[in-house]
């Protein structure tokens, strides 16, 4: 093909392109730029008015400073568990499941059907007092009495969350030790690399991005959650969605919501960028 | 769906699938109006349209009923402030948010002579000052409740008191509720001695909100955040008595075979109404005053104690309506209700140096929330 039908197709291609990006304008970027700007505005008597002030920022650290840190903690322990138990689960899907691999995988994505809300039903049912865990405690003699101290707090948020976000991680994570050669592992063993050593240097480096991507993809998700700490988490697990949400909704004030909503987009690119340095920093050898 | 229902997979192919998502968009692209008569844009809580659902309304009228479901009473506010004055025809309102709507122009006054009926609702509750300001009428009364103490009658004797609940031997089985009016409005006079819960000095506000963090840490089993998941709480034993309560949960509970009860406590109850309300603009003005009379009458009513066992305004309903609804409003006796219960006007909506407003009321409220 000669040169000349380069730009030809460099301008087919951005014809092609311009769908999804008219799209992406429309739904993602137009709407996120007006509410940048909205958080610089005021509300004075429940309606917007149009300003250059700082103050919901402000707001944002003085007021909501320690709930964003408990979310960005929050966030972070759910999102690594979830890589910690995806890889394990990958890992066997892949080595040691034989033929029976994408049946696991299968299962994984079918505890995606049921929806948010059942699990969140599912594990008050689980852990309440008169709960499933709380009757076997009881029965095997481990607890005298049902204990009170299973729901309602930090862990059942993040048990009801790593129990959603589970399958998310555990995809991109199945994917990259998909495209782990099996050659390269039989040249380790052949080598006298161990079981460890062979997971360590050969197998783990390959998936970097994949684990990368389930920390995100369950990090991303656990901060922004609103509902399993209203429901789970009672008075002790509260996280920063729960207070967007109330500044959208219960106390009319945009910039504030719109301001938390910038912040904590902000500290998660951050967490995302410290924990990227750790996977993906170094490239596979 | 029955499974004789279900196609074949082969049953429809790529030019098959093109047609009907073809003719599926068509439908979605017609005007309302082509597919049925007037639309009424209506947002309130789910289960508030269900009396204009029933029976034959909405086909008698020749109504499309588009129907908004929110999630706290504020929304509604937003919402109009957004640019939903002009395209909503009826909204369901807290009553406390009237004197905000009816001061931004969000809402129009009610034009009694469009309402057939309303002179079947109870006094009590359709001339109360904050629905009517400068002699006219901005909301009709639609349902109302007072938020009573709920215990459980077979687990501990009936109380007396709100401070009944800070008792140490209930401890981590006391019942709160994440409802930032009921909250303070029962509290605040038990803890500061006021007489009027919605004028609040910071003080005052402060000494409220201190008390409340002190229930959640020390005595509260958890905070739910609604009376449902408080309900469930009592259904499952991990809670006896309450914090705050809402009368309707002792039906709810029933429901769920689970026996509660309610009292007044003797320092009083809260008294809450959702009203009725057009807002300014409405586009279908006509089909809203049918819907507002259809949800007032004693049929609409009838549905709505039945369905949420919901008290009603219409007295013509009090005979419809089952026992267990009639046990638990009371309806013969609003002067006994009355002396026990309260209707609190609305928090100050600007600072005035002297009371607390409700922008600062929420502030204060979101520590609560933090602790």
């Amino acid at each position: 093909m000669s040169d000349a039908s380069a730009p030809q197709r460099s301008t087919g291609g951005a014809l092609l392109a311009a769908p999804a990006f008219a799209i992406l304008a429309v739904l993602f970027i137009v709407p996120m730029i007006l509410l940048f700007v909205v958080s610089f505005w005021r509300v004075r008597n429940f309606a917007l008015t149009p300003d250059m002030s700082l103050d919901a920022y402000t707001r944002v650290f003085v007021t909501y400073g320690d709930v964003l840190v408990s979310t960005m903690a929050n966030g972070s322990v759910t999102a690594l568990i979830c890589v910690g138990l995806g890889f394990l689960f990958a890992y066997a899907a892949r080595f040691r499941a034989g033929r029976w691999g994408d049946a696991l995988i299968l299962v994984a994505i079918i505890t995606l059907f049921g929806g948010y809300l059942v699990k969140i039903y599912a594990w008050k049912a689980i852990l309440s007092t008169d709960g499933f865990l709380n009757a076997i405690l009881v029965a095997t003699g481990v607890s005298a009495e049902p204990l009170d101290t299973l729901l309602y707090n930090r862990g059942a948020v993040i048990v009801a969350l790593v129990h959603f976000l589970l399958p998310f991680a555990i995809l991109p994570i199945y994917g990259q030790l998909r495209s782990v050669n099996d050659i390269q592992i039989e040249a380790a063993h052949d080598l006298g690399a161990s079981g460890r050593q062979t997971l360590i240097r050969v197998i783990i480096p390959q998936c970097r991005i994949g684990l990368f991507a389930a920390f995100a993809i369950s990090f991303l998700y656990a901060a922004g959650d609103y509902i399993t700490p209203r429901f789970l988490g009672g008075g002790s697990g509260t996280m920063i969605g729960q207070f967007i949400a109330q500044e959208f909704s219960t106390r009319f004030n945009w910039p504030a919501g719109a301001a938390m909503s910038f912040v904590l987009m902000a500290a998660s690119l951050l967490v995302l960028g410290l924990v990227g340095i750790l996977f993906v920093r170094r490239k596979p050898s | 769906m029955p499974s004789s229902h279900v196609k074949p997979r082969h049953g429809l192919h790529r030019r098959g699938f093109l047609a009907a998502g073809t003719a599926a968009a068509a439908a979605l692209m017609l005007p309302r109006s082509a597919m049925a008569g007037t639309q009424l844009s209506w947002i309130g809580w789910q289960g508030y349209d269900e009396p204009l659902k029933a029976g034959d309304f909405l086909k008698d009228n020749d109504i499309d009923l588009s129907t908004t479901y929110i999630g706290s009473n504020e929304e509604i506010i937003t919402k109009l402030q957004a640019g939903g004055a002009g395209q909503l025809d009826l909204i369901s309102i807290y009553f406390g948010h009237i004197p905000i709507l009816a001061g931004a122009g969000l809402i129009e006054p009610i034009d009694e002579a469009r309402v057939p009926g309303i002179d079947k609702i109870f006094p009590d509750f359709l001339d109360i000052d904050t629905i009517r300001m400068d002699g006219k009428l901005y909301a009709v009364p639609f349902t109302w409740g007072t938020l009573s103490m709920i215990y459980d009658p077979n687990a501990i004797a009936k109380p007396v008191s709100w401070n009944d609940c800070l008792k140490d031997e209930y401890k981590g089985k006391v019942s709160l509720t994440d409802d930032i009016t009921g909250l303070i409005t029962t509290w605040a006079p038990i803890v500061t001695g006021t007489k009027t819960p919605t004028r609040l000095t910071a003080a005052q506000l402060k000494e409220t909100i201190d008390f409340l963090i002190k229930i959640k840490r020390e005595h509260a089993r958890t905070l739910s955040p609604n009376y449902g998941e408080a309900t469930d709480l009592y259904a499952r034993g991990e809670v006896v008595i309450s914090a705050i309560g809402w009368d309707a949960q002792v039906a709810f509970a029933a429901d769920k075979g689970k026996e509660l009860a309610f009292v007044r406590p003797q320092e009083g109850v809260m008294v809450f109404m959702d009203t009725l309300a057009v807002p300014s603009g409405a586009p279908n003005r006509d089909a809203a005053y049918k819907a507002l009379a259809q949800a007032i009458s004693a049929a609409g009513q009838t549905v709505l104690a039945s369905d949420l066992t919901q008290a009603v305004v219409n007295s013509d309903a009090v005979p419809l309506v089952d026992d267990v609804n009639r046990d638990v409003y009371q309806y013969g006796d609003f002067e006994n209700l009355f002396r026990s219960a309260r209707f609190d006007p609305f928090w100050p909506l600007q600072d005035d140096g002297e009371y607390a407003s409700y922008d600062q009321v929420q502030e204060e409220y979101q520590r609560f929330l933090r602790a």
